[in-house]
């Protein structure tokens, strides 16, 4: 029995964006599947508001496509077909994201998310619901609002057709750039994907102007498979930034993009907002995001967030280690949907059982574009796997299942408490602040996390399990314009502080 | 400050208000001057459509003025596609 990709859409809102065009639509579809069959793939494609789709697929159909809705439909398809893929078609306006209430004390009201989509609790808001990634999910995204036509829509699914799994060495020449404040952390990020950063280019350059005008990449530089970014990034915008001081230059523009990427290339953005989805028209852009204008122009797969990213400047976390994780996976072989549900997972492992706010707001916010079917890379190490244990898509997809239900039964719940408890050992808090910059006065919040129930006899050897997290946030302001954020996060015990880590947002 | 029209066909709102400096973390090591629009409906984050997000001259010269702003709302950031001082 081939493995089963499942391509979720909605029918209504796809005629209604696309009128009469929508059987060019199908007709793409049928295509893929002819394609997929031939690579040995089961897929089948549900419109959920479509009654006699639905009954194909032995779904209720969904009568308005919510949230809600498509969270049951999606769930209720992945128990009939447990398939190895699902392909989520279309930008929000079809298939809405699930709106996560946000976690983090920024001002993002909600984080736009398709990981409920990958996981087997019900429809919530809260993200700690979702700590046990188990399914392959990825988005083949339209450009939201009005369309004249369905080229976008060709292009992606003609270029995942035509996809062929390449020498992994090709996405080992990689093109990087870094906002010259987190240069450090890039370079670590560099060194663990492809164990160097020689190529890593900064903005600004930081020889010269701090504030040069935007330099347009040249295609032999965007030639390279694997496409880096750990920049700044603003909502409703086209470009990615720099920062050195108070400059801020430009350090990629959307339309640099256009005709420049070397086809099946793969791009993962630390940067705020890196994945947005924008309506140009209602936005008044001139085109279209940089997320949908990579896949537009023949790139495969494209990870980055929907909100406010954090990272640090000088070491590895949250946006840097999610983002690695992906690219680390498709350099072993990985297809890009089980790139990025073990990177989740890893993400998960690393930084459990007790996650902070602006762990859980990075789980939530980073999402996978493209069909997580394609498999970038072809490896040695895969080839080994197929010989021996036979149907390894499945095999995988197990493995995969398994180890999200152990995350989810291991992940404690964290939540914000009204009180403002206050930390204990005022000595050590101090040398924090003093080291970090932050002050008592800043902005506070407190989380508690409530362990898992394990044993409990070695949960009470082990010392206090439930921990609290307390937060110092600044809010500043990069040259009287916007936004920046600094979150300092102490964690402790009943007993006594067990570290800290201060983020930035990106 | 009166509040503009909130009901253009293009999701585009105008809003009448004032540019205003804030500090932001006082005290801290970051302290900044921010620029916002302060309007009856709420405070902005001021931007204008096709600036850069994070540096734009054009805005600082407002600080202190009226304006008549027409453009879009988004979380907590006002994008204006046109911007003009009023008495």
């Amino acid at each position: 029995m081939n493995p089963v990709k499942l391509i979720v859409t909605s029918k209504t809102n796809l005629k209604f964006k696309y009128g009469k065009k929508f059987s060019e639509i199908e007709k793409l579809l049928k295509n893929l599947q002819n394609a997929d069959k031939k690579r040995g793939l089961d897929t089948k494609v549900v419109f959920i508001d479509d009654a006699t789709s639905a009954k194909r697929a032995r779904l209720k159909p969904t009568k308005i496509v919510t949230e809600q809705e498509a969270k049951r439909a999606i769930d209720d398809l992945y128990r009939e077909y447990v398939p190895a893929y699902i392909v989520i078609l279309g930008a929000q306006d079809i298939i809405p994201f699930q709106e996560i209430d946000n976690p983090a004390e920024d001002e993002d009201s909600s984080v736009p998310s398709d990981l409920p989509y990958a996981c087997d609790a019900p429809f919530s808001r809260k993200v700690d619901n979702f700590t046990g990634p188990t399914r392959v999910v990825g988005r083949i995204p339209d450009i939201p609002g009005q369309q004249n036509d369905t080229k976008y829509l060709q292009r992606i699914i003609n270029n995942t057709i035509k996809h062929k799994a390449k020498n992994p060495d090709v996405y080992r020449d990689y093109f990087s750039v870094s906002a010259w404040v987190w240069k450090k952390s890039t370079e670590l990020s560099l060194q663990s994907m492809f164990g160097h950063n020689g190529k890593m280019l900064t903005s600004p350059t930081g020889k010269g102007s701090s504030n040069p005008s935007y330099k347009r990449f040249t295609k032999k530089q965007l030639q390279p498979m694997t496409h880096f970014y750990n920049c700044h990034g603003a909502e409703i915008d086209l470009n990615y930034y720099g920062q050195k001081g108070q400059s801020f230059p430009e350090a990629l523009e959307s339309d640099n993009l256009s005709s420049n990427i070397t086809p099946g290339t793969i791009v993962a953005a630390e940067c705020c907002y890196g994945a947005q989805l924008l309506d140009p028209i209602r936005n008044g852009l001139p085109s279209c995001s940089i997320a949908n204008n990579y896949l537009a122009n023949d790139a495969i797969a494209f990870v980055g967030s929907s909100t406010i990213a954090y990272g640090p400047a000088d070491s590895q976390s949250l946006a840097d280690l999610i983002t690695q994780y992906f690219i680390k996976n498709i350099l072993k072989g990985a297809s890009t949907g089980r790139a990025f549900l073990e990177a989740r997972q890893r993400f998960l492992s690393e930084s459990g059982p007790d996650l902070d706010p602006c762990e859980l707001k990075t789980l939530a916010q980073f999402y996978l574009l493209g069909d997580p079917s394609v498999q970038p890379a072809e490896c040695e190490e895969a080839e080994t796997t197929k010989l021996t244990v036979g149907n390894a898509t499945m095999n995988s997809r197990k493995n995969l299942f398994i180890k999200g239900k152990n995350l989810e039964n291991s992940i404690g719940t964290t939540r914000k408490q009204n009180t403002r408890a206050t930390i204990k050992d005022k000595k050590q808090l101090n040398e924090i602040l003093k080291k970090t910059n932050f002050k008592d006065k800043d902005k506070k919040a407190v989380y508690s996390v409530k362990a898992k129930k394990m044993d409990g006899q070695l949960q009470k050897k082990l010392g206090a399990m439930d921990v609290k997290f307390h937060t110092y946030q600044q809010e500043y302001n990069t040259s009287g314009k916007y936004f920046r954020y600094r979150v300092l996060v102490v964690k402790e015990n009943s007993a006594q502080i067990l570290g800290w880590r201060a983020y930035e947002s990106r | 400050m009166k509040a503009g029209n909130m009901d253009k066909e293009d999701g585009q709102v105008e809003l009448n208000g004032k540019v205003v400096k804030k500090k932001f973390a006082k005290g801290s090591k970051s302290e900044h001057n921010a620029v916002y629009f302060e309007t009856d409906n709420g405070s902005y984050i001021l931007r204008r459509r096709g600036g850069n997000p994070f540096n734009d001259p054009e805005l600082q010269k407002l600080i202190g003025e009226n304006i008549c702003a027409t453009g879009i709302i988004s979380n907590y950031s006002f994008i204006a596609s046109n911007l003009k001082k009023i008495n």
